[in-house]
């Protein structure tokens, strides 16, 4: 039989290819009350938004980015439009947004502003150019405080806090062992500091959402990673019960963790608006807009004090991480736990404190994409590392592995490395495909080439318990008449793969051909809640539901009957978690990966030119390769990107400067050369044939890489990234 | 709404022109991005628009009198060499179909063919034309700051006839151009001899699908081993390209150089010549002191590279 | 009024506005969505199609101004030997993830190889740089493309 891991074509391909996959922006009515389009994958009709005389709808933004508001100045409306604001909020609702722990962030400004574009009002009807008129015709008066625009100014408190009464949102420490005890004996310490930018995610399909009222019941459909997030916003915003809400996931181009917040940021005005009004209405973001105005990735600040013995090992790290977490907490406290929770790499470390801190400030409120906190925190101990090393004039890669973790060894929460951990493996396939040793030596240091390797592990699937206690993930199988089976999950496919994977899961187990299997994208009035596509956890953790399902399935199998088997998340045996202390098994299980990149820098200008980059992963077992290596590639060429190119900065409002694809870099073909990508498998027990989560590892470590090679090349230290040309001549300059 | 109009004759065009004051718009790379409107609204425009890509003249490039003639509308991708361009039709004035002449594409100086082949990427070059990036004038534009090493002339048309006149008088500042308000561009020509030496860099945000950051054109002509004429063109650094014209008396006939030590002095010189000139400044894309710096570091490159060329000419 | 062969079929459009985007009519009034609008810059080439067998922008064209002209679109495309082939080595070697740039990139794609049969790997690079993919970093596209260059011998 063929491994599970041999690719098969992508199922959700042709119809990408051939244009005729349909997006939010290309949704049409067709003219019927419940239609679908002729390959039954995408609703049509009017029950499912679509009309006619679909409105359009548009934010009215505050220009102004902190203050309080004095008056909101509606103008009178034309009929047929409709002008909704914090006012119009129905009765049983409530003015905020649910995310997680945080309830910070109101769905429509009210009381302040807090940042330059703030939701204030949303404005639908007809006609875009009336629209525009009525939106300019808004007054917003608002008594101005002075902007924080980055971390040192929140600290410093300027303008008076934002935020409670020293703008943290939010803390997570964690200490092991006696540190100043540890430091007062030692020889020397190493200290540094490391910073990463703002980086946005790119998805190439902008936001779009359509919401509609039926009745009784209010539905949102659109480009999103997660329905019921969707869903449970609409809920806590209109105060709707469960069955009065449909969230359907329309075809998406591109997430990153770009359509895991915003989506309820956006679509829960836009339920208000047509709820109010009664009219489905449709809001597309052009790029400026969503550049300008979504969530962003956290910037980041490590610092790194480490306490060496006369030999130069390590005998405790102190550390800090802070997260500008923008104008809103939203989801910054999850982030900053796996920030925290991924600051010591894969390095063994006997005692450390580390402070980690969620920061408020006037920019657009941070959020979710792809590693969410990890490639901040790993940049700073992989980069910290190198520095340790040099100091002790001794080859980086000898000195890590001094510190590799090891099963049975504990992690940073007191919880136990249970499975199998492959470091060795994957740095011996990664010098057998890049010769990175021998090459770190022939290279020489300053000579204006380099080469770096960078060590990832990501915890895989929700931080703690969250899986168990807050998500109780679900998924169902169903079987038709006529022996079709279906996958009804929450599971979102916007690139990464579970069209094709899912497929694959069940249809080894049940022995049949994968395109058979029916996935369709989810529709919250059909398919039950298995999360959010988020955190690594949809292979792993879905899909292992749906292994589970399909075994059931199996077993009951009886030809031409309709069946249904339903499978529950448990929690893998062993694994415990107290989320008041932040102690024991913060993650079910970890993908573990090793990235070099060489690079050759010009001295005239400063370029850099990324000549190699390879990847060696461990996923735990791959169940589609080309699935998995393109997520590796796609990784990497973001990784890079983030590294090299992407700068986003703010103005003096705290606004982004980089808000078109002309000023924002993300990397073309032609910037970087194809990544060599390998896996290795150690098969993970509770996940889909072995599969262990690998969709955020990918991008955690190629700007370590990247950065390591430079500092070869250039002969000095590169703390902050990204490392574009202008600040590479400040650092040779320095 | 705005009145288009498309005409099939330059004198028609022309006429159009001096009735209307309708705003010439050849490939609209610039104008259809400058007057962008949101989602479910026309483009902004105010002025009437006058079509000029498809008029065959335009779209046509030739030798003449030992240099070169090129029509306002040939797009950058013919410039290029881009294999789709030359292949398979023009993009600009496509209904056209024009395919030029080969031995005239291969005396395109190497310095603006390789300028249009950095212009953004190939389906833009398709449409984005000379005249137009001539004619938006931004200190970026990189034709422009080849077409400045290349002393181009700018051959403007009207009811009234025709003028000439050099691109560095053309160029007023950003956005900026000598161009009445009934007035053409007709073609830009540059004059002989062609360079026997040239030089190109590109300092762009990424690899391809940027702008530039700051640009460096040269050119020269070689006579006896010796440098008869040259010029240094930087972009991006200042409001309009800068042609540093004292670097150009500095290493006029002052050729082959040997020793090091003597090479290092001459550069060190066009930089400060450079320097007191070029004024870049803050934005988005890049910092003034990367500009400046890397501007002189440029310089550095671009003379020795022409030095090479020298000595390979002994 | 304007009239233009859009796939091999006469189509006559009512333009709203002088200045309607190419796209717009694509989209908008013949229903063809499967041109994208990343951008509406230039800058990404979602949005690309074939005018006259050329490779544009359609966001960047008024199609006032290509009155009479021929477009290909990535439906269109999809209709042809030559776009099957793409879409089925697009389709195995996982060139497509989101989809969003897909048929920008086959139009693209298309356009190279009816130029260049046997293209090198940085001729096709150099070919897509206008079309930017934020989920492949390229390499299965590239991959894509030079499958489709070997099975397509006697296509292209
Ligand atoms: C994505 C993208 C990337 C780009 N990258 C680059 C780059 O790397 N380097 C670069 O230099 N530029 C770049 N540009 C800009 C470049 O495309 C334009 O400057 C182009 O060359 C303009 O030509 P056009 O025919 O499209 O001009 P249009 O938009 O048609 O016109 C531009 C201006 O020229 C005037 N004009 C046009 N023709 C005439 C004429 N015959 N007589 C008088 N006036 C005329 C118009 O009135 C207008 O003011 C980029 C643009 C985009 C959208
Ligand atoms: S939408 Fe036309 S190039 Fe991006
Ligand atoms: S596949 Fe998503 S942008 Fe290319």
């Amino acid at each position: 039989m063929k491994s599970i891991s041999q690719s098969i074509p992508r199922p959700d391909g042709m119809a990408k290819a051939d244009g005729s996959a349909l997006y939010v922006a290309d949704l049409q009515f067709d003219g019927t009350e419940g239609g679908r389009s002729p390959d039954g994958a995408v609703a049509l009709g009017s029950e499912s938004g679509l009309s006619k005389d679909m409105l359009l709808g548009r934010f009215y933004r505050s220009p102004y980015p902190r203050g309080k508001i004095r008056r909101l100045q509606l103008p009178e409306c034309p009929p047929g439009y409709h002008i909704i604001s914090a006012a119009d909020i129905p009765q049983g609702g409530k003015n905020e947004i649910p995310m997680a722990a945080s309830r910070d962030m109101p769905c429509f400004a009210e009381n302040e502003i807090r940042y330059a574009g703030q939701i204030v009002a949303l404005v639908a009807g007809p006609d875009a150019y009336e629209i525009e008129r009525l939106i300019r015709a808004i007054e917003l008066e608002v008594d101005e405080t002075p902007v924080v625009k980055n971390i040192d100014e929140a600290l410093a408190l300027k303008g008076g806090a934002i935020h409670g009464e020293d703008n943290i949102f939010c803390r997570v420490d964690l200490d092991e062992g006696e540190v100043d005890e540890v430091f007062a004996g030692a020889a020397s310490v190493v200290e540094g500091v490391y910073e990463t930018g703002f980086q946005e995610q790119f998805y190439m399909e902008g936001q779009g959402l359509i919401a509609w009222r039926t009745g009784n019941k209010c539905g949102v459909r659109g480009s999103m990673q997660c329905p019921y997030y969707v869903h449970h916003a609409v809920s806590h915003v209109l105060g709707l019960k469960h069955d009065e809400i449909r969230v359907i996931a329309d075809t998406i181009g591109g997430g990153f963790g770009g359509k895991e917040d915003y989506p309820e940021i956006m679509g829960a005005p836009l339920a208000v608006a047509s709820w109010v009004s009664g009219k489905p209405i449709r809001m597309l973001m052009d790029r400026v807009e969503d550049m300008a105005f979504t969530s962003k990735r956290h910037p980041s600040r490590c610092v790194y004090r480490s306490a060496l013995d006369s030999e130069g090992r390590i005998l405790a790290i102190d550390a800090t991480v802070d997260l500008d977490g923008g104008a809103y907490e939203t989801y910054t406290k999850i982030v900053l736990m796996r920030a925290v929770f991924h600051s010591l790499g894969v390095y063994a470390i006997p005692v450390f404190r580390i402070r980690g801190r969620g920061i408020a400030t006037n920019t657009v409120p941070s959020g979710a994409f792809r590693g969410f906190g990890a490639p901040q925190s790993l940049f700073g101990i992989e980069m910290h590392m190198e520095e340790i090393a040099r100091r002790n004039r001794c080859e980086v890669l000898d000195y890590k592995r001094n510190y590799f973790l090891k099963k049975g060894d504990t992690t940073v929460t007191g919880g136990i490395f249970r499975d199998e951990i492959i470091l060795d493996k994957l740095i011996a396939e990664a010098e057998r495909l890049s010769g990175y040793s021998g090459k770190r030596i022939k290279l020489g240091r300053g000579k204006g080439q380099g080469i770096g390797m960078s060590f990832i592990l990501h915890g895989c699937g929700f931080t703690g318990d969250g899986e168990q206690k807050i998500i109780k993930g679900k998924a169902v199988l169903k079987k038709h008449r006529d022996d079709k089976v279906e996958i009804l999950c929450a599971a979102v496919d916007f690139g990464q793969g579970p069209q094709t994977t899912f497929r694959k899961v069940v249809a080894r187990v049940l022995g049949i051909e994968p395109n058979t299997v029916i996935f369709n994208y989810p529709d919250t009035d059909f398919v039950p809640d298995s999360g959010p596509t988020v955190a690594s956890r949809t292979i792993m953790i879905v899909g292992y539901l749906l292994q589970k399902a399909a075994e059931e399935l199996k077993a009951i199998w009886v030809e031409g009957e309709e069946q249904v088997v339903e499978q529950n998340y448990q929690m893998p045996p062993g694994m415990s978690w107290d989320q008041e202390r932040l102690r024991g098994d913060s993650y079910a299980t970890y993908g573990w990966g090793v990235n070099v990149c060489e690079v050759e820098l010009d001295f005239l200008t400063w370029e850099t030119k990324v000549i190699g980059a390879w990847a060696v992963f461990d996923v735990g077992r791959a169940v589609d390769h080309r699935v998995v290596n393109g997520q590796i590639q796609g990784g990497m060429s973001q990784a890079l990107g983030y590294g090299a190119m992407e700068k986003l900065e703010v103005d003096s409002k705290g606004q982004f400067r980089q808000i078109t694809m002309a000023d924002y870099m993300v990397p073309t073909s032609v910037d970087f050369p194809r990544t060599e990508a390998l896996t290795v498998d150690n098969p993970y027990l509770y996940g889909a044939f072995g599969a262990k989560g690998m969709g955020e590892m990918v991008h955690d470590g190629g700007h370590a890489a990247f950065a390591a090679a430079v500092e070869q090349a250039c002969g000095k230290a590169c703390t902050t990234i990204p490392l574009v040309p202008e600040t590479l001549m400040e650092i040779m300059e320095a | 709404m705005v009145e288009v109009f498309k005409p099939t004759s330059l004198a028609e065009a022309l006429r159009i022109r001096a009735d209307k004051h309708a705003i010439p718009f050849a490939g609209g790379t610039d104008l259809m991005v400058r007057f962008r409107a949101r989602d479910g609204m026309a483009p902004s425009f105010k002025s009437p628009i006058l079509f000029v890509d498809a008029l065959p003249e335009f779209n046509t490039i030739r030798m003449f009198n030992g240099g070169l003639k090129i029509g306002a509308s040939l797009p950058l991708s013919i410039l290029a060499g881009d294999r789709g361009a030359v292949n398979g039709g023009t993009g600009t004035g496509a209904t056209s179909g024009v395919v030029p002449d080969a031995a005239v594409l291969a005396t395109i100086p190497g310095v603006l063919k390789a300028a249009a082949a950095e212009v953004g990427a190939p389906a833009l070059r398709n449409r984005a034309t000379i005249g137009g990036n001539l004619a938006n004038a931004s200190p970026a534009g990189d034709s422009i700051a080849a077409l400045y090493a290349l002393s181009a002339e700018i051959i403007l048309v009207s009811l009234s006839g025709e003028r000439m006149i050099p691109i560095e008088k053309f160029i007023l500042g950003p956005g900026e151009i000598s161009l009445k308000e009934d007035e053409i561009i007709h073609t830009i020509h540059i004059p002989a001899p062609l360079p026997d030496w040239t030089y190109w860099r590109k300092v762009g945000t990424r690899r391809a699908n940027a702008l530039t950051k700051i640009s460096l054109a040269a050119a020269a002509s070689i006579k006896d081993g010796r440098v008869e004429s040259c010029s240094f063109a930087f972009g991006a650094v200042g409001p309009r390209v800068i042609r540093v014209h004292e670097i150009e008396s500095l290493l006029q006939s002052r050729f082959p150089v040997v020793q090091e030590a003597k090479l290092k002095e001459i550069i060190a010189e066009a930089k400060k010549f450079a320097s007191s000139m070029i004024t870049p400044i803050d934005d988005q894309r890049s910092t003034a002191k990367y500009r400046k710096t890397v501007a002189l570091n440029l310089i550095g490159d671009a003379i020795a590279s022409l030095v090479e060329e020298l000595k390979l000419g002994d | 009024m304007i009239r233009l062969r859009i796939n091999g079929l006469e189509r006559e459009v009512e333009i709203p506005h002088p200045m309607y985007r190419l796209l717009d009519v694509l989209r908008e009034d013949i229903g063809l969505t499967g041109a994208k609008e990343g951008c509406g810059e230039g800058e990404c080439g979602a949005c690309a199609v074939l005018l006259n067998g050329v490779l544009v922008n359609s966001c960047l064209i008024p199609a006032s101004q290509v009155d009479e002209a021929d477009i290909l679109t990535p439906e269109g495309l999809a209709e042809t030997e030559a776009g099957k082939l793409l879409a089925k080595c697009f389709t195995e070697c996982h060139g497509a993830q989101c989809g969003f740039c897909t048929p920008g990139m086959m139009m693209a794609a298309a356009e190279l190889l009816f130029t260049n049969r046997k293209p090198t790997e940085v001729e096709i690079r150099e070919a897509l740089a206008g079309n930017i993919c934020r989920c492949t970093g390229y390499d299965m596209i590239i991959d894509a493309v030079q499958l489709a260059t070997e099975r397509g011998a006697n296509i292209w």
